[in-house]
């Protein structure tokens, strides 16, 4: 089984695999369209989350249909029956495709910049609105000044009769 | 003979010219104060939505009429299929949707010249508006015409890419998407308008309050529509995978969810101006990048349905779009600085500001996973994934933190919060979180995220119970009333209030069924011999009898299961494989039977051979799935009901009043 991957080679073999796929789809009859399957466990599934479908745009080995995605999930559910544990399982796909394969970029080299950039922002946008809320604050603590001019005004015309002006 | 193609082109082409026109006349007239010009730009809007019009009907006509000289409907329709795919094949492809887009642009546009009160900023709001159509009909028009005539017309054509046709959700989702893009664009119009007329206040963000309720609306029913098409069609049991068109597609719903709440801090309190121009300024333009990303083939995705010439345009539009909003807020800027102050941090604005920085946050991580594999290709070379896991990882402790101030948030008041009244809110708040926290433990449920979620719900019934209760107990006190009597009097009074509480259930309930369809799901693949019945989660399938269907424009091939529980059978799923036309692709179509405890879907994992005596297929049991489509309408009747006409004010005419109460 492992040969049947293998034989792509490792990282280059998506152009590869891509063709293969599609020679496979191509070959087989409208309702056969789908090649025959076994029986998969749940843990297939989610282990097949946790991995990219090398010929698919944006789609898990969990999910795709296509060819080699099927032989992905075959293939993870043998060496769950040879006994794999989940992180051997990942080990052994990482090894021959790298780390391009694992959709949870593993946290080293330039992916930790993806893991840390947002809780930076977090981080910097929190300080931020502190100290934006401590000149308010400070702004809401100021004694109020008022125009003696003004303050006059507002006296005379709250002696006014009441509905003679209309209030906002 | 002139044929439709030339009449549709002729028509974008005339709509085209009639919007720049609209463009010169409105700013001369709003620069020169000329209100014959004025006039003149507001009517041209009309002109423009009506060649527009004549534009998608011409569209409509020749996929109904089966014009294969038309390009579009040669390379995307197919004369058997049936007359509603024929239909929305104007969006099933890049040139459509562009086209549909366009066309819904004119009329809001044309809407807004109608209805938009007379004030400084109206002039200004039609000239950004048709500033944006220009763009929209210049994309039609040069990048993307979908009227091309062809000279050898084909006798028939390959027909709709077939996951579109597979179902009628196809129908509705990118409409809904457009009119939530479109809605938003308003207040960013009237937001530019503020700006160039020197009014930033809350008067933009009044006039288009509504414009922003429908928009965001509009934008969350597409948004959940499209997960539950994805779970209809895709055949893999779930409904989001962080696929960079869904990314793109909530960018804009983040920022725009952020403004919703953000503004009402500034038609309160008149802080946060400059903010909340940036936040609509970013909402617009992300619209703007999103289908940029997406159609540009700079990003791949299971949703890009067509790659077409228009990524230049987009990301030009948006580098326009983003420089000259942002010159516009930094040249008002000492009309649009706040000078606020605060009395404290534990208030209703207090809230509403944590809010904006969880919903950026978001928009950001979200923004960032999607674009980092593009970034670090060009800059090393190497190639990095970004998926599910990482979204999921950033996103739902934020998502937490969102469901708590949700709870907390509505019931501060403004200004300052009285600490003893907040304190007794919090011990009901998290008696009842810990209570469903309880109860969910009891039920078995011991992954962190869904346990959070079902005390968070817990937390936020007991917020919305104090909300209505401090609302309506005192009133019905006061007036000797029955509870009843008071709550249908508040909720038609407070349309806007009581419209929010509906959404947050909505968001609740949603939650809700993302937890459990999220942490509890359990796929198998399993092998059905004919006859035979095959345990599966509490269940027993059994394969009854394979099948095959001819219908108009689509072959089927599936097979009958019957579906038992404890014994007795409670339906018969029919899970298939589609094929359309003369196309090759077959689409695995699932079969689902829903009910309100968890979904069982099933779908065929291998091929239906007569001569084979059993059958492969996916089975999947999600816990809860239901309720997301549940919460989805939830959300948009309370939106509705905030946006529903509520009383009108009192400035009825004193011989009016007279009259009808003669009347009565």
């Amino acid at each position: 089984m492992t040969a049947r991957l293998a034989y792509l080679g490792p990282r280059r073999a998506t152009a590869l695999a891509a063709l293969a796929s599609l020679a496979i789809t191509a070959a087989l009859s409208f309702g056969g369209a789908l090649a025959q399957e076994r029986e998969l466990d749940p843990r297939v599934f989610e282990i097949g989350r946790e991995l990219r479908c090398p010929t698919c745009v944006a789609e898990s080995v969990g999910e795709s249909n296509a060819a080699i995605a099927r032989e992905m999930r075959t293939l993870i559910q043998e060496q769950l029956d040879q006994g794999a544990s989940r992180p051997e399982v990942l080990a052994f796909f990482q090894e021959r495709y790298g780390d391009w394969i694992l959709l949870n970029p593993p946290m080293r080299g330039v992916n930790l910049l993806v893991w840390t950039l947002p809780w930076v922002v977090v981080l910097l946008s929190v300080l931020f609105v502190t100290r934006l809320l401590r000149r308010w604050r400070a702004a809401a603590d100021a004694p109020v000044r008022v125009d003696p001019e003004d303050l006059d005004r507002v006296r005379s015309e709250l002696q006014e009769p009441l509905g003679e002006r209309t209030s906002h | 003979m002139l044929s439709l193609g030339t009449l549709g082109s002729g028509a974008v082409m005339l709509a085209l010219a009639l919007a720049v026109y609209a463009v010169v006349a409105g700013t001369l007239g709003a620069v020169r104060r000329d209100a014959r010009l004025q006039t003149s730009a507001r009517l041209t809007a009309l002109a423009v939505f009506i060649a527009a019009t004549t534009a998608v009907l011409v569209m409509q006509a020749a996929l109904l009429t089966d014009d294969f000289s038309v390009k579009y409907v040669a390379e995307h329709s197919r004369i058997e299929s049936p007359t509603w795919v024929k239909v929305v094949t104007l969006w099933a492809a890049l040139e459509g949707s562009v086209l549909l887009w366009a066309w819904l642009l004119t009329a809001y546009t044309a809407v807004l010249a109608v209805t938009a009160p007379n004030t400084v900023m109206r002039p200004w709001a039609l000239v950004v508006m048709q500033v944006v159509q220009v763009f929209f009909l210049s994309v039609v028009a040069l990048a993307a015409n979908p009227f091309i005539v062809l000279a050898n017309p084909p006798l028939d054509g390959p027909g709709a890419n077939p996951l579109l046709q597979n179902h009628w959700m196809m129908a509705v989702h990118p409409v809904l998407m457009y009119l939530g893009f479109v809605g938003l664009t308003v207040p960013f119009a009237f937001a530019m308008a503020a700006l160039i007329t020197r009014r930033p206040g809350t008067e933009w963000m009044r006039l288009t309050r509504r414009w922003t309720l429908l928009g965001w609306g509009f934008l969350s029913a597409a948004i959940v529509s499209g997960g539950w098409w994805s779970y209809e069609v895709l055949g893999w049991g779930g409904y989001w995978a962080w696929d960079p068109v869904e990314n793109v597609s909530i960018l804009p719903w983040f920022t725009a969810t952020a403004f919703l709440h953000s503004i009402q801090v500034q038609e309160r309190r008149r802080m946060l101006k400059a903010w909340n121009l940036l936040l609509i300024v970013l909402t617009f333009s992300l619209t703007l990048l999103g289908t940029f990303l997406i159609r540009s083939g700079v990003v791949s995705s299971v949703h890009a349905f067509g790659d077409g010439p228009v990524g230049p345009f987009f990301l030009t539009f948006f580098v326009i779009v983003s420089l000259v909003s942002i010159s516009l807020v930094v040249w008002r800027w000492d009309q649009v600085r706040d000078r606020a102050d605060l009395d404290a941090v534990v208030s209703r604005e207090g809230a509403f500001l944590g809010v904006n920085v969880l919903f950026l946050a978001m928009a950001f991580a979200v923004l960032l996973g999607t674009v980092f594999p593009l970034f670090v290709e060009a800059t090393t070379g190497a190639r990095v994934t970004v998926g599910a896991p990482f979204f999921d990882a950033i996103t739902l402790p934020i998502w937490m933190l969102v469901l708590l101030l949700m709870g907390v948030g509505p019931l501060l008041p403004w200004r300052r919060a009285e600490t003893q009244t907040l304190r007794a809110n919090l011990i009901v708040m998290t008696v009842a979180f810990l209570i469903a926290l309880a109860l969910a433990f009891a039920f078995g449920m011991r992954n962190t995220y869904p346990l959070l979620t079902v005390g968070l719900a817990g937390w936020n019934l007991a917020s919305v119970g104090l909300l209505l209760a401090g609302a309506i107990v005192p009133r019905a006190r006061i007036t000797g009333r029955s509870i009843g009597q008071v709550f249908t009097r508040y909720a038609f009074e407070q349309k806007r209030r009581v419209g929010s509480m509906v959404v947050h259930l909505g968001v609740i309930v949603i939650a809700l069924g993302i937890a459990g369809s999220g942490g509890y799901r359990v796929d198998q693949q399993i092998r059905l011999p004919y006859g035979e019945r095959v345990p599966f989660q509490g269940y027993e399938l059994q394969a009854l009898r394979p099948f095959s269907e001819q219908v108009a424009g689509r072959a089927s091939v599936g097979v009958e299961v019957a579906v038992f529980q404890d014994g007795r059978e409670v339906g018969v799923l029919t899970p298939r494989i589609n094929r359309f036309g003369t196309s090759q692709m077959t689409v695995p179509t699932p079969s689902v039977r829903y009910t309100a405890g968890h979904d069982l879907y099933l779908a065929l994992a291998g091929a239906v051979d007569p001569q084979q005596d059993f059958v492969i297929i996916r089975a999947v049991q999600s816990p809860l799935i239901t309720w997301i489509w549940i919460g989805g309408a939830i959300i948009v009747l309370g939106t509705a009901y905030a946006l529903s006409p509520g009383e009108r004010p009192l400035r009825r005419r004193v011989g009016a009043e007279s009259t009808a109460g003669a009347e009565a």
